[in-house]
């Protein structure tokens, strides 16, 4: 594999990578590293990958088992908090307080959702893996896996749902001691 | 997209039937038409912040990859160079021993070459007899027996 091959067929997936190795490793410092590593490997492996008739799995799995070794190895703290702080700071980036208060409202149902729902719609929503993809890394049936997307989307609507119209009612129950 | 058709691709969503690129287009429909659909448009802007990538990362990794390649290849480099000059010396050592001693050398027949080892080899014998104690008392001895006091 020449390095314009790999520059094409493997470095975009770096993007596709770097939510899930934020996620796994719960610390942004530690990404970027991490993301290196895996593309080095990729590259020393570079004429392996050329043998696989479709890379992806390899890929995903050298990332995900590079993610694993290095928490192996230093047990990272924290966490959610970290996430949330990141959150809090997004003004920075042109966020209002109230977009800020939404997302870390959507972090906290999808954290709360069941390990199975969570791992699934994370995959697919955030990382944009296709189901092949996601039955490589959880081996999980693609027809299961639809089912378990198709519940989490309902669950996350739900709750969303739930908040607010909560939020809306008690607005108005306000509004309607003061006048 | 219309409001019909948004509901209709939503509905295909929440089944766990669309594909990705059904997904990217509902995702761009709601976030064009946030007040028709709360609910995903909050959703989908918090899988948007997460997925959210730094500016240059591909560039920046390849970057890494070059760098480490270049490392390794001096690295190579380096040894060769050293493990060149390394045999080089060595070579010019033994050009220079073997050059300077073989017209020198004395070539001993096979009976000089005993004779040398066995005088060597006594000499380490001799080397390995204890010494005569002065004090000792010499009792009796004969061929095989000999019976001393200290």
């Amino acid at each position: 594999m020449t390095a314009e091959q790999f520059k094409k067929d493997i470095l975009p997936w770096s993007r596709k990578l770097y939510p899930m190795v934020k996620r796994l490793l719960k610390n942004d410092v530690e990404v970027q590293d991490a993301l290196q590593d895996v593309m080095l490997k990729l590259w020393n492996k570079r004429h392996q990958i050329l043998r696989h008739g479709k890379p992806d799995g390899y890929v995903l799995t050298v990332c995900r088992n590079h993610c694993l070794d290095v928490l192996k190895k230093k047990r990272v703290l924290l966490v959610e908090e970290q996430d949330d702080h990141r959150i809090i700071n997004l003004p920075e980036q042109g966020a209002t307080m109230d977009v800020r208060e939404q997302l870390m409202i959507v972090r906290q149902i999808i954290d709360q959702l069941p390990d199975k729902y969570r791992e699934v719609i994370q995959y697919r929503e955030i990382d944009g893996l296709d189901f092949e993809e996601i039955r490589l890394l959880t081996g999980y049936e693609v027809a299961h896996l639809r089912v378990l997307l198709s519940r989490a989307r309902l669950k996350v609507k739900d709750e969303i749902r739930e908040i607010y119209d909560y939020e809306t009612r008690g607005n108005q129950q306000i509004a309607g001691k003061i006048l | 997209m219309k409001q019909e058709e948004i509901n209709k691709l939503l509905e295909k969503y929440y089944s766990g039937e669309t594909n990705l690129e059904e997904e990217a287009k509902l995702k761009e429909a709601v976030e064009s038409n946030p007040d028709d659909c709360r609910d995903e448009q909050l959703a989908f802007g918090f899988y948007q912040q997460e997925n959210t990538v730094p500016e240059g990362l591909e560039d920046q990794l390849f970057k890494g990859i070059q760098d480490q390649e270049h490392r390794t290849r001096f690295l190579r480099n380096r040894w060769l160079k050293y493990s060149s000059a390394a045999a080089a010396v060595a070579l010019a050592v033994s050009i220079f021993w073997f050059s300077h001693q073989s017209p020198n050398q004395v070539k001993l027949t096979k009976d000089e070459q005993f004779a040398i080892m066995e005088k060597a080899l006594m000499q380490v014998s001799n080397g390995l007899q204890p010494q005569d104690d002065k004090d000792m008392l010499v009792l009796y001895q004969d061929d095989q027996l000999e019976i001393v006091a200290n």
